[in-house]
């Protein structure tokens, strides 16, 4: 698929998925991220 | 009256001077209501470890207010949120209300207000904390106003907390193309966008209301000509509080601020890494979180750039939505209209706009895993 080929008539009833019903991701990760620090920055 | 003679004025024991009791280290003290010859004195004049203290007041101002780029771990501290006011109603020159390029900068205590362009700006800072600042802009609704209310960029070391930013006609908290990043008990209402973070790597934003945006809180990667960060990614979002973001979109027409729906909750676009949870997202009209790729903007970017426009690893998991998506906006071309198209009995909580890199090869998990199901849609 190339930007040429996405136009909101395409988009419309085609490409909009329920995440909760249709999801099929490349990648699951599903780990958590670690938190942000900043020195001298209480958490 | 001349700069030198305002100055003199502020050192020799007016009440600006006698802000300085107690502060360690090189200090300049302004009265509240002092001129603006007497404060931009203060700001041009500041050196490295110094600190500006700014009385309770008003200061009405025509100028940018800039700093020393020597001026390393400069602090700016006021009386106080609407105690001291830096009124740039009247201003005639400059992008900004306070720029300041420092290292180790920290402003606080203190409100800009209807600034002709951003409020506060640091570029390039290696530390940067905006602590109890309010940015606002007094005037109804208007592309006119600021783009960005707290404006990090390029930076390192972000802190933005406990601070308000209101009216911004982009996004009112704003982290761009920076690194180690905090966003934490701030509040962002009547902006477009409340909070965003936008190209850049690691970043917690947590417990933030976002309220009456157009949207509420947004991660994006964009194809920023010659950025040296072309995506945005390690971006953790929890425990905020994004609801009631159905604000007529007010950006300036053709940015792609103003491509997003109103009534957005909060909004994953061509990120990598992204772990949202334990947020509550209630009653934005459009939709509660989604995750899309750069195409649904339909614009163009340059293919020989590095700029990857579809999202990876994004993990939304265990948040809370109730009332979200009655309502899409279908004013605003794009994806707002197709929802609206689609949903007719309402929005999902969650979206993904199905959008694939077609170009990737690996192999699909076997079984795709989601805790989607643990968050309801209603």
């Amino acid at each position: 698929m190339t930007f040429a080929n996405i136009n909101a008539d395409e988009i419309n009833g085609t490409m909009l998925r329920n995440i909760q019903t249709d999801i099929t991701p490349f990648t699951c990760m599903l780990t958590a991220l670690p938190a942000i620090t900043i020195p001298g920055v209480a958490p | 009256m001349s700069f030198a003679a305002s100055a003199t004025l502020a050192a020799c024991g007016d009440s600006g001077a006698a802000l300085c009791n107690g502060v360690s280290g090189p200090c300049k003290g302004v009265a509240g209501g002092a001129s603006e010859a007497t404060i931009a004195q203060a700001f041009a004049t500041a050196t490295a470890g110094s600190t500006i203290i700014l009385g309770a007041g008003t200061f009405k101002l025509k100028n940018t207010l800039s700093c020393p780029t020597a001026a390393s771990n400069l602090t700016i501290k006021g009386a106080g949120i609407d105690a001291t006011i830096l009124d740039f109603n009247d201003q005639a020159v400059g992008s900004q209300g306070i720029t300041c390029n420092v290292n180790g900068l920290t402003i606080q205590d203190l409100t800009v207000q209807d600034t002709l362009g951003d409020g506060i700006k640091a570029e390039g800072n290696d530390g940067v904390s905006f602590k109890k600042v309010k940015v606002t802009w007094t005037r109804p609704d208007d592309e006119s106003h600021g783009a960005y209310g707290l404006y990090p960029v390029l930076a390192k070391k972000v802190l933005i907390d406990e601070c308000i930013v209101e009216g911004a006609a982009d996004a009112g908290i704003y982290v761009g193309q920076s690194e180690q990043i905090i966003v934490r008990h701030s509040t962002a209402r009547r902006n477009v966008a409340g909070i965003e973070i936008e190209n850049s790597n690691g970043a917690d934003v947590f417990d933030n209301d976002a309220t009456d945006n157009t949207a509420g809180i947004l991660v994006f990667s964009l194809p920023i000509q010659g950025t040296p960060r072309p995506r945005n990614e390690k971006t953790r979002v929890f425990q905020n509080r994004s609801l009631s973001n159905n604000r007529l979109n007010f950006g300036k027409p053709g940015s792609i601020i103003s491509k997003v729906p109103a009534g957005t909750g909060m909004l994953v676009m061509a990120s990598d890494s992204v772990e949202v949870f334990d947020n509550d997202i209630r009653s934005n009209n459009t939709g509660g979180a989604a995750v899309v790729s750069f195409l649904v903007a339909q614009i163009d970017w340059d293919k020989n750039s590095p700029y990857n426009p579809y999202p990876t690893n994004i993990w939304i998991h265990d948040n809370r939505f109730q009332g979200n998506g009655a309502m899409p906006d279908d004013t605003n071309l794009g994806i707002g209209i197709v929802l609206a198209q689609n949903f007719k009995q309402g929005v999902p909580a969650l979206l993904w706009d199905g959008i694939e890199d077609t170009t990737r090869t690996e192999t699909r998990p076997a079984t795709a895993r989601t805790s989607a199901s643990r968050t309801m849609a209603r």
